[in-house]
């Protein structure tokens, strides 16, 4: 275990050095990040002020306080997209990764952490000046707020899985990116990405409960606003965990697939 | 061969690629997304080697060969569809972790530093990822980098290093965990004269100091040359050659050049043999072996010789004569 975190521990490390070279595209990423949110922040805003002020239960506010809350769990959940790691199997990337005494997945992960420290020093700027923009209406509750941090980064650990797991398809295909379009899209709508889950209808609130992305995104976030009841956080981490034990078995089972199907056809 | 256990045992080592075939058109591409073909391509074709610890062998043949492939099965990437490896007493495709704390390959045209940032940085990450006890790392990279002559290299970006340097800094990278086999798939490629023989040096002290056994894969003969005594020569998967490199001039040379020096005159010397190379006052000839000692007998009788040398071919010239062999004569030469 000590020698886990330390593999993380120098990962992160090399993640930082690697940021420090890259200043000036860190702080045009503020932009970016800044520019998802307020574009659905005006959108829901426009709907909800032509239908008397709120939309399946969100005023104007609420909806200003869930896509705040949004910036930091969209940010804190962003996991490598199989773009980029499909180019590392196409073109032999992984081949050195593959002869160290280390799954590949924990530095990776390592990495993907080190990015998570370093951007919360752009997503929380944007957050408070969001705040100052849009003067969200927020129902924080100590418990809540207690127990979004471990929401959160399970929900990390679940969706950057998830991918890593698409990925990995990369090693039977070479083409992943399709796929990966196509659950992204399942994604956007019925994860709490594009709007609040309960502005869905009924049918497609209860498909997206029995997915794993509204526990991905929708709960953590749902959570920190102050929307869930106790019983509600426990069912939340429930499905959590049961997409956990889903997700790190597919991985293990699908990485010893990768590495016999590597091994047989060469990289 | 010393009776000692070897380092690396091959028996009957076989790969067979599954490689999917289409006809050229549009029509054919359509066919191939229902009907798929396949056609079994032979890399590696029941070879069989041992290579005894501290040994350092030269693993040559022309591109496709199948040596790559060989690497690769001995280095765990690969599993084999036939045969049986055993490097260190392990079997590389279980891929144990204690086994790969014991090899490194290192190829020419790959590279697993990272880019952005300086090499010192992504040592530290491979002593995590290596479990190198802190003391034990500090002396060795300060000691690899001493060998390397890397000292003020190797605080800078990757990116920004040539491919020289960047090479060498990749050597030491690779090295951190004192690895006790090494795989190198032409680690001098595109490199200038001066760094080849650099890296070159380096691979000889780093096999006399640490007793490490090197498997090397190289298309400069220079190297071949300096660093092996022992040379695998391998062609269309199968094993064509494993012995001295004086052995394969031996087999596969039926020729020897003399080199004469003569005190004036303009002699026909086409009557001796292949006229190589013709100066005022020397000139080179090509004569087949079994015709060397008449020939000698004879230039020396006939011409006022100041000095003949006989020699062996260039060594580039022999391996090209083995390259050429066609697949269907390499079992013939093999057998």
């Amino acid at each position: 275990m000590t020698a886990l975190l330390d593999i993380y521990r120098s990962r992160i490390k090399t993640t930082f050095a690697m940021a420090a070279q890259y200043r000036v595209d860190m702080a045009l990423q503020i932009l970016g990040k800044f520019a998802e949110p307020v574009i659905y922040l005006v959108v829901w805003s426009t709907i909800a002020n032509q239908s008397g002020g709120e939309v399946s239960g969100y005023t104007v506010p609420e909806f200003a306080g869930y896509f705040i809350a949004w910036t930091l769990v969209r940010q804190m959940t962003i996991g490598w997209d199989p773009y980029y790691m499909e180019r590392r199997i196409r073109q032999g990337e992984f081949t050195p990764l593959l002869l160290h005494p280390i799954h590949p997945y924990h530095p990776d992960t390592a990495d993907m952490i080190g990015w998570k420290i370093i951007e919360l020093t752009t997503v929380i700027p944007t957050m408070i000046i969001l705040t100052l923009l849009f003067h969200p209406q927020l129902s924080l509750q100590g418990w809540a707020v207690a127990a979004f941090i471990p929401a959160l980064l399970i929900a990390f650990v679940l969706r950057y899985t998830l991918l890593y797991i698409m990925a990995i398809l990369g090693f039977w295909t070479t083409r992943v990116t399709a796929l990966f379009n196509l659950l992204f899209a399942i994604e956007f709508l019925l994860g709490g990405r594009i709007a609040p889950l309960e502005t869905l209808p009924p049918w497609a609130q209860s498909i997206a409960s029995f997915l794993p992305w509204k526990w991905m995104f929708a709960f953590p976030l749902e959570l920190v606003i102050g929307r869930l009841t106790p019983q509600e956080a426990l069912i939340g981490f429930g499905m959590q965990a049961l997409w956990g034990v889903l997700i790190f078995a597919t991985l293990t089972i699908l990485w010893r697939a990768a590495v016999r199907r590597y091994s047989a056809v060469g990289g | 061969m010393s009776q000692q256990s070897p380092a690396i045992h091959v028996n009957g080592l076989t790969k067979i690629y599954k490689v999917p075939e289409r006809e050229g058109g549009l029509a054919a591409a359509m066919k191939s997304l229902v009907n798929r073909k396949y056609k079994d391509v032979k890399a590696v074709d029941h070879i069989t080697f041992d290579v005894a610890p501290g040994e350092v062998v030269g693993f040559l043949g022309p591109n496709g060969a199948g040596k790559t492939t060989t690497l690769k099965m001995l280095s765990g990437l690969l599993y084999p569809s036939d045969g049986a490896v055993t490097v260190l007493g392990y079997i590389p495709s279980k891929r144990e972790k204690d086994y790969l704390r014991k090899i490194t390959l290192i190829m020419g045209q790959r590279n697993q530093l990272v880019w952005d940032i300086p090499a010192i940085d992504s040592f530290d990450l491979n002593r995590a990822i290596y479990r190198i006890p802190t003391d034990t790392y500090i002396k060795t990279r300060d000691e690899l980098v001493e060998l390397l002559e890397i000292g003020d290299l190797v605080k800078k970006p990757v990116r920004n290093l040539s491919l020289g340097e960047r090479m060498k800094v990749e050597f030491c990278a690779a090295l951190l965990h004192l690895p006790k086999v090494l795989f190198l798939d032409e680690p001098t490629i595109g490199l200038d004269v001066t760094m080849q023989r650099r890296i070159r040096q380096f691979i000889a002290e780093y096999n006399q100091r640490y007793d490490a056994t090197v498997l090397l894969t190289s298309h400069y003969m220079a190297d071949v040359e300096a660093l092996c005594k022992r040379v695998i020569v391998i062609h269309h998967g199968k094993l064509l050659f494993d012995g001295d490199l004086s052995a394969l001039v031996d087999r596969f040379s039926s020729m020897k050049t003399i080199a004469l020096k003569m005190d004036g005159g303009e002699a026909d010397l086409s009557g001796y043999g292949e006229v190589v190379d013709r100066q005022p006052g020397s000139a080179v000839l090509r004569v087949h072996k079994n015709e060397i000692a008449r020939i000698t007998a004879q230039l020396l009788n006939d011409l006022d010789i100041s000095d003949l040398t006989v020699e062996d071919p260039p060594i580039e010239d022999v391996i090209e004569d083995v390259f050429a062999t066609k697949a269907e004569d390499v079992a013939e030469v093999s057998a």
